[in-house]
């Protein structure tokens, strides 16, 4: 009896979850993304590009801020309404256009954030110091924000679709920036499974752009900068361990990460889709 | 009018044999055939089994005869003066007591005029053989006199709007000709039939011809059209569970739960608490499958899920809204998400969300958000949710909970009036004497389920199925909602009867009606 198709139902639905969250009050994520944005760029923007630490860490805390705001936009948008969901699902609803509807409410929405974090990263980062492998460093940067965001809000509707209730939601929230923290390999050197398991979070990928932007393997680091003061210190090479073949200012290198986020991001609408037909599915 | 894309046309099931019978008077009847039955004209002497008044028609003009070695009817001319025309061949005589008797399928359509049957005769009687037809099929007639085109199809814009699902949106045109009518079929999905021939592109239409379209008969008198509206039927709903089981059947929850409700039918779903009524529900719904069969319309619902399952609907107890979107905004999704637009345009869609909204009661707050809404317009707004598809059962959990008596009463009408437009609604609630009809004061139901946990076994069974009135002698109380009274264990205030009211109903003759 029911045929609308794929394209109609995500038009109704988006329509659906743009005017909910116009009235559920969304301006209140730009808000928090203003905030933590500022107090990001404001602690770690000044030092950036001066030394390797100062500038890695920075972007690890902006690409983890990203993270945060990214997965903290969706974590309940899901999970709040599955007896709603389940109720339409009967009446022929089609979760892919559903999970769609929320992927491109969250594509908007995430755009609107990157631009206020860019934004306020400007004022205290100097982006310009940055080699451009495309276009130009501030577009770059900009995109690596924007997809970090758009990736992290696609995690928390996964993790809201396989969630029962927003409390389980919350509950797992933690745990997983948490996972993406750990395995950025930024904090610890990872080896072996961890490492293997690194290239499924959006933070090892985040961090890979950011690096080969920046051109972050050519910023000395504190020591290498004190040493290379010392006149008679010339000559002695002192190696950076948190170098990485990612951070190599390439094209290919920032494609890739930026190729390998999409397609964590794909994954993660794909899983959120399959879970609640799973969720739904007749017992 | 309910809004669908058009569906291929299957012929009904077969029903009593009945007569369509058109006369002078323009007015169509539907006689039922009961056997042997005598046809002729209203005179002063001994009546005929059917009358038409007609001149031209003789006393004892034929004769319907009924094979019940076969099943079929057959007619026979009593050698009449003007003779009787079947699809349009004259029925010769032939021995002293008339005609050869004429074996009557469905559609066939048997005239008295005279030979020219292009030029029929002001007193011509048209009876059309039907057993497609529902005595109760309600007729139209649609004055053509100062029209030169009609167009006939389900669509708004048509002249003659039909409600049939098997009529196309724009499903033909009827263009008057200097003597007549020519029909023009528009590539229809079911096609159009003049006097039983197939019309490839167009085809003559003459006066007193008949017209089938799908499950809908046009007959073409003078400046007259009659036509009947068939509704879409939703047949019945058998419902035959073996048992229910969880944890991995070690614990029996629904046991031998069978019955059958039919459309039009407002059915009370009674039960103590743990009888299995949320099981029961969750079973036709096919949430929770149980060991047995769901059959609606004769199609297995367990087998047919993803097809099926949108026909039957739930109003849940609570709210499975977004509460922070409008009445209208919610309607209107849904609409879109239910009916496709290919088929459906904008107005359409709008034209039935209005409907609905005005059969439940809700229009002034179509541009309130749902939260703002008390908890008896919530219900309504379920309700009106449901009625946007093509649900043909729904099943309400305690619709009227949280409500005052005086919109408890008014939401059992609204339901009531589901049921009456050819729906099954089934309902559960614990106030069942609410619902009655405040002009005569009886029950709004008209069957009733009681489900009762059984000490036995611990699970729920069928301690009653059928009307109102069984319901009160087999359980012998006064109001429906003494039955609980007598059905619950004592903990719960009751008397702790159900295994004895279990084994009256079982023991009741009762063949299995999902057969």
């Amino acid at each position: 009896m029911n045929d609308t198709s794929f394209f109609t139902q995500t038009h109704v639905y988006f329509k659906k979850v743009f005017r909910i969250s116009l009235r559920e009050k969304a301006w209140k994520f730009l808000i928090f993304a203003a905030i933590i944005a500022s107090i990001v760029a404001l602690i770690v923007g000044p030092d950036m590009f001066t030394k390797f630490e100062p500038t890695n860490s920075g972007f690890f805390t902006l690409a983890s801020a990203c993270i945060w705001i990214g997965i903290f936009n969706s974590i309940q948008s899901i999970c709040k309404e599955h007896e709603i969901v389940r109720a339409e699902y009967r009446q022929g609803m089609k979760m892919s256009a559903y999970v769609a509807a929320h992927v491109l409410w969250q594509a908007l929405l995430c755009l609107a954030q990157a631009i206020i974090i860019f934004v306020l990263c400007c004022i205290f980062m100097h982006f310009d110091q940055s080699p451009h492998l495309l276009i130009s460093a501030y577009v770059e940067n900009f995109v690596t924000i924007y997809l970090l965001t758009f990736g992290a809000a696609v995690l928390g509707l996964m993790i809201s679709s396989i969630s029962g209730t927003p409390t389980t939601a919350m509950t797992i929230m933690p745990f997983v920036l948490i996972v993406q923290l750990v395995l950025s390999g930024v904090l610890f050197t990872l080896k072996g499974a961890t490492e293997g398991f690194s290239f499924v979070t959006l933070s090892k990928w985040g961090m890979a752009a950011f690096g080969c932007e920046a051109d972050l393997n050519a910023i000395p680091t504190g020591v290498q900068k004190s040493i290379s003061a010392i006149p008679e210190a010339k000559g002695i090479v002192i190696s950076n361990p948190l170098q990485s073949d990612f951070y190599k200012p390439q094209v290919i290198n920032l494609l890739t990460a930026w190729g390998a986020i999409l397609g964590i991001t794909v994954f993660n609408a794909v899983v959120s889709v399959v879970a609640l037909k799973i969720k739904n599915k007749d017992s | 009018m309910e809004i669908s894309k058009t569906v291929y046309y299957r012929p009904a099931p077969v029903l009593p044999a009945t007569l369509l019978i058109v006369d002078c008077t323009c007015k169509p009847r539907v006689v039922p055939l009961r056997g042997d039955m005598t046809f002729g004209r209203i005179y002063n002497g001994p009546p005929c089994n059917i009358t038409v008044r007609s001149a031209i028609v003789g006393r004892r003009h034929g004769e319907f005869v009924y094979d019940d070695s076969e099943g079929v009817y057959y007619y026979i001319d009593n050698n009449s003066l003007n003779g009787t025309y079947i699809n349009g061949v004259k029925l010769e005589r032939y021995n002293e007591r008339g005609s050869r008797a004429c074996r009557l399928n469905d559609g066939d359509i048997i005239r008295v005029d005279r030979k020219t049957l292009n030029q029929p005769h002001p007193e011509a009687v048209i009876m059309i053989f039907c057993t497609s037809l529902r005595y109760d099929e309600s007729w139209k007639l649609f004055n053509t006199s100062r029209l030169v085109n009609i167009t006939i199809g389900r669509g708004e814009n048509n002249v003659v709007r039909l409600t049939d699902l098997a009529t196309s949106r724009e499903h033909a045109i009827l263009r008057r000709e200097q003597v007549g009518w020519t029909i023009f079929d528009n590539n229809s999905q079911n096609g159009v039939s003049v006097n039983g021939r197939e019309v490839e592109n167009s085809s003559h239409v003459s006066d007193h011809d008949v017209i089938k379209i799908a499950n809908t008969t046009i007959i073409v008198f003078g400046n007259v059209l009659i036509y009947n509206n068939p509704k879409e039927s939703t047949g019945n709903l058998a419902v035959h569970i073996e048992k229910k089981t969880v944890d991995f059947g070690r614990k029996t929850l629904l046991s031998h739960i069978d019955f059958q409700v039919d459309s039009g039918d407002f059915v009370l779903i009674l039960g103590g608490s743990g009888a299995g009524k949320t099981t029961l529900v969750k079973a036709i719904l096919g949430d929770g499958k149980a060991d047995g069969r769901i059959i609606l319309n004769g199609q297995n619902l367990y087998e047919n899920f993803k097809s099926m399952k949108s026909q039957i609907g739930l109003v849940p107890q609570f709210l499975t809204l977004r509460v922070n979107d409008t009445v209208k905004d919610t309607l209107m999704d849904i609409a879109d998400i239910k009916l496709d637009r290919k088929n459906y345009s904008k107005e359409e869609k709008l034209r039935r969300i209005n409907e609905i909204m005005e059969k439940v009661g809700i229009t002034n707050l179509q541009n309130r958000l749902i939260c703002q809404l008390s908890g008896g317009q919530k219900k309504k707004v379920s309700v009106a949710y449901q009625l946007v598809g093509f649900q043909k059962v729904f099943i309400c959990d305690e619709p009227d909970s949280g409500l005052d008596a005086a919109s408890r009463t008014q939401q059992m009408e609204i339901l009531s009036e589901i049921a009456g437009n050819d729906k099954i609604v089934m309902v559960i609630t614990h106030e069942p004497d609410d619902a009655i009809d405040v002009n005569t004061g009886l029950s709004l139901f008209n069957k009733v389920i009681v489900l009762a946990k059984s000490t036995k076994d611990n699970a729920g069974h069928l301690a009653f199925f059928g009307n109102v009135d069984e319901a009160k002698a087999h359980f012998g109380v006064k109001k429906l909602q003494d039955i609980m009274i007598q059905i619950n264990p004592p903990y719960e205030g009751g008397k702790g009867r159900a295994d004895y009211f279990i084994d009256k109903f079982n023991a009741m003759q009762r063949r299995p009606m999902y057969e």
